[in-house]
Order: C-alpha cells, then structure tokens, then sequence
C-alpha cells in the first residue's frame, strides 16, 4: 500500500513527447526561428510542436515585416518544409563532447563546527506523519560581514521533552576561518518545536535580512535588530495563526513590485495527534505490506497563504483576494518564486505531496491564476501525479529561461521541466539523464555548478520516509546517498556521483539543501540538514574555474533584490539567475548570485532587471571578484572584494 | 516561367507543411461532440453527482474529484468517471481497480456492450481496459490505445473522440473510446 504513490501506475518507460520532434540538447532557437529571425522580428513561439505547425503558426502570428504578404508566406513555408525535412533525419546522438572534470567532495561540517544534532522523531520508528518531513537550511549573511553565516531548523518527538531540554534551531555565526560558532541563544532564536522551513528577505527594507521558520505550530517571523539578535515579531506583525498550522515551504516575493517582499507560505495537511490514525489503522497506513506513519493521502490538505506587507511593519492575509486560495487541493512542501515567462512580474510554484503540483501565475494586478495542468507541470510527461517534494530552479541548457527539477517519492525518479517560454513546460526527465534512479526518496534539490564551469549540475539529497524499510528488503533504505550529475552542456546530465569522493554516497536520511561560498574562496558549497543526525557540510577540493559573484541592494526594489533576475551574456549563450527566496526542500540558499565562468577571465557582459522594472547592464567584470551592486548606481566598489584564501582546516585537495 | 515554377513549390510546400502540421496536431482530433452533449470536466462534477466515497470488492474507497469527468447527454444521461484511491485493497486489485464509472446508458467500448450501472475500471501495463462489476469481475476487457502526442495529459479526462458522439476516457497518454447506444 503506498501511501502516496498509490494511485500512480508503474512507469514502465518514460517516452520523450517534444524531444522526439526537438532533439535533446541545449534548447536552441528553431530552425524555423533562426531562418525568420533573420527576417522578421524575433517572437517567442512554441518549440514544441512540429516545425511546419511552429512555421505557419509564426506566419499567422507575427506581423508583415516583408515587403509584401505573399514574400513572407513564401519564406514562412519555405521555411517550414527545410525544417521539416530536416527532421526526418535520424536525430543525432547526444556527442558527449563535455568530460566532467575531477571533483572530491569532503564533508568537513564536523571540521567547520557544525555539530548540532537534529532531532526529527523517532529514528527506528515513526508514529505520525509530522515524524517524517523534515526540515530545511539556510545560509544567509545575518550581521552583513560579508560571510554566509548558517541556520537550522530543528524538530522535535512525540514524547516531548521536560521543559528546557527541547531541542532548538541553530544559528551558526561564520568565524572567516573556517568555522562557525553557535550564538543561537544570544540571537534570540532559541525555539523549541517541530520546525520545518526557513527562509529569509528584509521585510522592512532597513538592510538585515529577516528570518521566517516554519512550523507545524505557529511559524515565526523574526526581525533581524541589525545587531545581531532577532525578535519575534510574529503577533505584531500580524501573522499570528489561529489554528496550529502545518507550514512548511515559504518565500518572501515582492508579487505587486510596491518594493516591500510579501510572504507565501505552502502548507502540508491538516494533523493533530488526536486526530491522525495511527500505522496500520487506516487505508493509507501501510507500505509495501508493512505498517507505516499514514498518510498524506486520507488526510485533509493544508491551505497556501499570501501575507501582503503594508509597509509598517505589518503584513495582511489577502489568500483570498489574491486567488492563491481556492487551488487544487495540495500536500505543499518547497515553494519557489521565479519569473518564468519573463514578464516581469514574479510566479509561485509549489510542489505537493501526492497530488497535482500548484504554480500561480502573476497576473500583474495582484491576482494569480494557477495553471499548474496548463502549463505543463502538474503532472509528470504521462500525465500523472507525483509526491512532489524539492524544488530547484535554473537555466541549465543557458536559454535565458529557468527550468525546474523537481523531487519526488520513492518509486518514482525527479522530473526534469523543461521551460519553453511562455509558461509552458515540457517533461524531459529522460532525455536529461534523470529517470535512471527511481528506489530513492529524494528531497533537497539544487542546481549546483560545483565546478565553476557555468553550466549548473544538480545536486540530489535523498531519504525515506520510513525507518521500518530497513532490513525489509525492499530495495530501498531509510538512509541512502546524495546523488551529483554534471551538466555535459547538450540537456544532459552525467551522474558522476561515484567518481566524486566517497563522502556523497554515505547513508543519510537528507532533508533540507542550501548553497553558499561560506568561505568566499570561490567554492560554493552545499549544506544539508538530516534527520536525527548532525548536519553535512560539503566542499569540492579539486580546483574551480573562475567565477563572479554579485550580491544586488535594491534601492527602489526591495532592500535584498528578491526577484532580481541576472543574465550573463557570453559566448556561451544567456545564463540567467534569479535572487530567490525558497527552494531546495523548504531552505534558502545564499542571495548572493554565483556564476562560474570556467576558465574566461571577465565575465563579458551582466544584465540585471531590478524588480522595479530598471534594467542596467555590466560589462567585462574581472574574474574572481565578490561585487556589490546597488540599483541604479552599478558596482559598489567600497563593498566589493577579491577571493579569500581557502581556509587551512577546509582545503585537503586529494 | 520561374514564377510558375515558383508556385508550384508553394503550392506544394503548403500541403505539406499543412499535412503534417495536421497529422502531428495532439490528440484528440477529429469532430466536434454532438451539439447537444456537454463533457464535464472535474469542476463540474460536485458530490452531487458522484459520490465521494465509492464501493466496490467488499470496500469503499475514496474518489478522487480533481480526477473526474462525464459526458452528459442531451437526454441528460449521463456517463461519468473518477479516480479512486485503492490504497486499501490488496496488490492485485490495486494494479486493476483504478477509477470508477457509472453509466445511466448504455455504451460501447470498442464493440463491446456495457449495460448501465456502476464499475471498477483499470488501465492495465499490456495496453488492456478493463472494466468489472462491484464484485470484481471482469465484464468487459478491450485494447487501449496510447496517445503520444498528447501534449499535456492529465490523470482522467474525458474528450470528444474521433467521429460525432464518441468519447474518450483517458488515463494519462493511454485512452479507449466509447459512444452510446443508438448514437
């Protein structure tokens, strides 16, 4: 009995649908549009359907730039029947002509001081559904030193503890030297609970970044004082809950562009201890023949919510107003803000557990509409439901658009959406290389380019759900190992975990996955909260191409920039990255953009569309550096830097 | 001369970019339903008209609302069908009892009658439909079809099939077509 995949048939093969008719590779413009764009002005056109459709549809689309009608029909069609024609080729084989470089990841956290265990029920066993999910982590520059500092949201048991003995969140303060210090009770954010995710944003625009954790309980929002103690400001700002609710995802997003960051908060089920059946009790408490925690599924879904900030400090619920609710029902876990059809204008997405994916398109007037189905993503390319978990998004074949992997349960591999403009998607999970591994149960995601090159990996942190698998022989495991592809810069992916240091393929039960150059030496590493274990910290050893990073300061847009979109312009293309709040499996990443630029040593050209709509463009950066980039005045030199020197206790090159 | 020549590449080149813009036009294709029917969507289909909690092999199970559709005839008939959860019934039945269809008329799936009344149905690996009584017994099993070009398909939907007065019932990109008695 599956709990959540239960109503899914066994996916016997993964039939590409567009790749059949588009080859796979880095998405390029059509034939068709290449061939008009020479000719007629440069549209967005579905690079899905066949090339002729693609041709005449683009004819009856655009305007007449040619001299007469007829000339243009004729080119169009002309056009169309190359194209065509060359499709009936046999298509070409993916030339692997990228060799993934040397990578060894150590997992240094016990060397970095990051020691802290986190306790999420029990670890043999697990009564109740809230045992299961986990949580997130973050990595954010509290106190604004120039160096990422570090939170993790801890859990609790369904024994409770005696007072003053519950485990707390972490707050890691970065020492510059390769280690961190916990200062979690002098910052204030001592706090007992079944915590899931976090995410940061300056709600108040006064230059700290600001800290929402989620809980099933009330979630907080904690003012950062700008002196290195945050406040709870969760009742005065009024996002008291009247309910216990269960949040787990969440994001600050500027949706009106009024540049003060909103807050959307995905919610999982509606559980209470006194409510919720126990493992083998109900219909959806069984798996695979042994008796499980139940649900999502037989449990009543959680509701999204929208909190609008007034600007005082206050935040208004406006779900309703905003259309977030009523949607689809939905288990929410990892939320994700991005402009994906490029409007300007930031989108929600929302991955759920055993039910349909939700993604709220803005509609530019403080509404959303949810066109998940439409869109493409939400189901996966058989048309199905998924247990959707994490969440990344990145522009990974460098179109200038980001597309999205997703996490799923076990059973079942990631899926790969790739975006074709205009918010539609397609499914390319096995083109990409991603549906080969379907026994593990996978939640933080993120695209990861370890290696500077600029052509994002992704990295997979895994788990199950179940303690009681063990020993079952099901093919499957509570703790199982992180799984590392390499971008071959064609649409797809290598997995090149076994080749990347042994740390990656040791057993754990992996939740929550951050990025960040802790040590801004130019490596970013990956951070990632288990369960009922100490946290991983994990560096590559073997040398980086170059890099830029940029970290943006809205002066008209919001303070951090959220929702900030950054293009870098090469030879290679459009690589574009957005600042983003949320992701992974409910944690949040460094704001700080990293782009990788292999072995050039300027990146050529930056363009950054602020929030506010202001576009301002960057040219010839130096390698190497840690810029500082204000709205409206460009670099900040005063606040911008070169790299640090890896610290002694970090580097071990193997 | 060249200008005939021209437009006899033209003309030729737009039969053919219209013929396989045509032939590659995602399913389902072909005629509109008859004016009259009207095919529900899962929004349409409240508790009202089907039951959230459906029996079949000694259980109830859940059905699952945001995966269902109908076809509701002009006589107001009505053929309906949804998702269910069979989390609760054992392997064998779980691989087969997929969703549940009730039919106030009746139908023919592939030439094969099915009386009204209420069933269990599954899509089966092997490209088979089948359909069974609240007892579990097959009563009618049939060859489904795969849509590949599909371009989004969802867990159940039903759509105007191929001539006037034929549906689909799809499962994802697998379907079988059915249209009623008399139609």
């Amino acid at each position: 009995m599956a709990n959540r995949t239960s109503a899914l048939r066994p996916k016997e093969s993964r039939q590409p649908e567009c790749e059949n008719l588009a080859p796979a590779g880095p998405r390029r413009s059509s034939c068709v549009e290449t061939f008009l764009a020479r000719f007629l002005s440069p549209i967005r056109i579905n690079s899905c359907e066949p090339e002729g459709a693609r041709a005449i549809k683009t004819l009856l689309t655009i305007p007449t730039t040619l001299r007469t009608a007829g000339h243009c029909v004729f080119v169009a069609l002309l056009a169309g029947a190359l194209c065509l024609f060359a499709q009936t080729a046999p298509p070409k084989e993916h030339a692997q002509t990228v060799q993934p470089p040397a990578v060894y990841f150590e997992d240094i956290a016990g060397r970095a001081g990051l020691t802290a265990l986190n306790v999420y029920g029990g670890d043999t066993h697990k009564e109740f559904i809230i045992e299961q999910t986990g949580n997130g982590a973050v990595i954010f520059d509290y106190d604004n030193d120039g160096w990422p500092d570090i939170f993790l949201p801890n859990g609790s048991t369904v024994a409770g503890f005696p007072p003053g003995q519950a485990p707390t969140g972490h707050l890691y303060h970065n020492n510059h030297d390769g280690t961190f210090t916990d200062v979690t009770v002098k910052a204030g954010l001592a706090h007992a609970g079944w915590a899931q995710g976090a995410c940061v944003g300056d709600y108040d625009n006064d230059g700290y970044l600001d800290l929402v954790v989620t809980y099933w309980g009330q979630t907080i929002l904690y003012h950062n004082n700008g002196d290195g103690t945050f406040t709870d400001v969760t009742e005065k700002a009024g996002l008291k809950t009247p309910d216990n609710q269960w949040s787990t995802g969440c994001s600050f997003i500027d949706y009106d562009r009024d540049g003060k960051v909103d807050l959307f908060l995905s919610r999982y089920v509606d559980f209470s201890y006194e409510t919720a059946p126990h493992p083998g009790q109900g219909l959806t408490c069984t798996w695979k023949g042994i008796d499980v925690s139940c649900g999502p599924r037989g449990l009543k879904p959680g509701v999204n919510a929208l909190y609008h900030n007034n600007g005082d400090g206050t935040f208004t619920d406006v779900s309703e107003k905003s259309h977030i609710r009523p949607a689809s029902e939905c288990f929410g876990f990892t939320s994700l803000t991005a402009d994906f059809d490029q409007d300007g204008w930031p989108d929600i997405y929302v991955a759920c557990d055993a039910t349909a994916n939700l993604l709220y398109h803005n509609n530019q007037d403080g509404t959303f509409t949810e066109m998940a189905q439409q869109a493409g993503v939400a189901y996966n390319e058989d048309g199905f439901v998924q247990s959707g978990m994490g969440l990344t998004a990145g522009d990974y074949t460098h179109d200038g658009l980001e597309d999205v992997v997703q996490t799923n349960f076990t059973d079942d591999s990631p899926t790969v959406y790739l975006n074709r403009g205009g918010m539609n998607f397609d499914d390319v999970t096995n083109t990409a290389g991603l549906a080969k591994i379907r026994n593990w149960l996978g939640w933080g995601v993120q695209f990861y380019d370890f290696d500077n090159s600029g052509w994002p990996g992704i990295l997979i942190v895994n788990g199950n759900v179940y303690p009681e698998v063990d020993g079952k022989g099901l093919g499957t495991s509570y703790r199982e190992p992180r799984v590392l592809y390499y971008n071959l810069r064609d649409g797809t992916f290598a997995n090149i975990t076994a080749d990347a240091g042994p740390a990656l393929s040791e057993m754990h039960s992996g939740r929550g996955l951050a990025l960040g150059d802790l040590f801004n030496d130019g490596h970013e590493e990956a951070l990632v909260n288990n369960m009922n274990e100490k946290p991983s910290l994990y560096y590559n050893t073997k040398p980086v191409g170059n890099f830029i990073s940029l970290q943006l300061i809205g002066v008209k847009s919001n303070r951090a920039a959220i929702g900030a979109v950054v293009t870098l312009e090469s030879g290679d293309g459009r690589y574009a990255q957005e600042v983003r709040s949320g992701g992974g499996f409910v944690s949040q990443s460094d704001l700080r953009l990293h782009f990788g630029l292999g072995k050039a040593a300027t990146a050529e050209k930056i363009v950054i569309r602020w929030p506010s709509g202001l576009v301002e463009t960057l040219q010839n950066l130096p390698a190497n550096h840690f810029y500082v980039v204000r709205e409206g005045s460009g670099i900040d030199s005063s606040m911008t830097h070169g790299t640090s020197s890896t610290p002694a206790n970090i580097a071990a090159p193997k | 001369m060249i200008r005939r020549h021209m437009l006899v590449v033209f003309a030729t080149l737009l039969v053919v970019a219209s013929a396989i813009s045509f032939a590659q036009t995602p399913s389902p294709a072909a005629a509109p339903p008859q004016a009259k029917d009207t095919i529900l969507k899962a929004t349409d289909i409240t508790a009202h008209l089907f039951p959230t909690t459906v029996f079949f092999h000694g259980q109830t199970a859940t059905s699952q609302m945001d995966n269902a559709g109908g076809v509701r005839y002009a006589d107001g008939q009505l053929v309906l069908a949804a998702l269910v959860d069979s989390s609760g019934y054992a392997s064998q039945f779980r691989m087969k009892y997929q969703g549940y269809l009730i039919t106030e008329v009746e139908i023919f799936i592939s030439g094969q009658t099915l009386k009204p009344g209420a069933y269990g149905f599954g899509f089966l690996d092997n490209n088979k439909f089948v359909v069974m009584d609240l007892g579990g017994n097959d009563v009618l099993q049939v060859t489904s079809t795969r849509d590949a070009d599909i371009r989004h398909p969802m867990p159940l939907q039903i759509v105007a099939g191929a001539g006037a007065g034929n549906y689909r019932l799809y499962h994802g990109r697998d379907y079988i077509e059915f249209h009623r008695q008399g139609h």
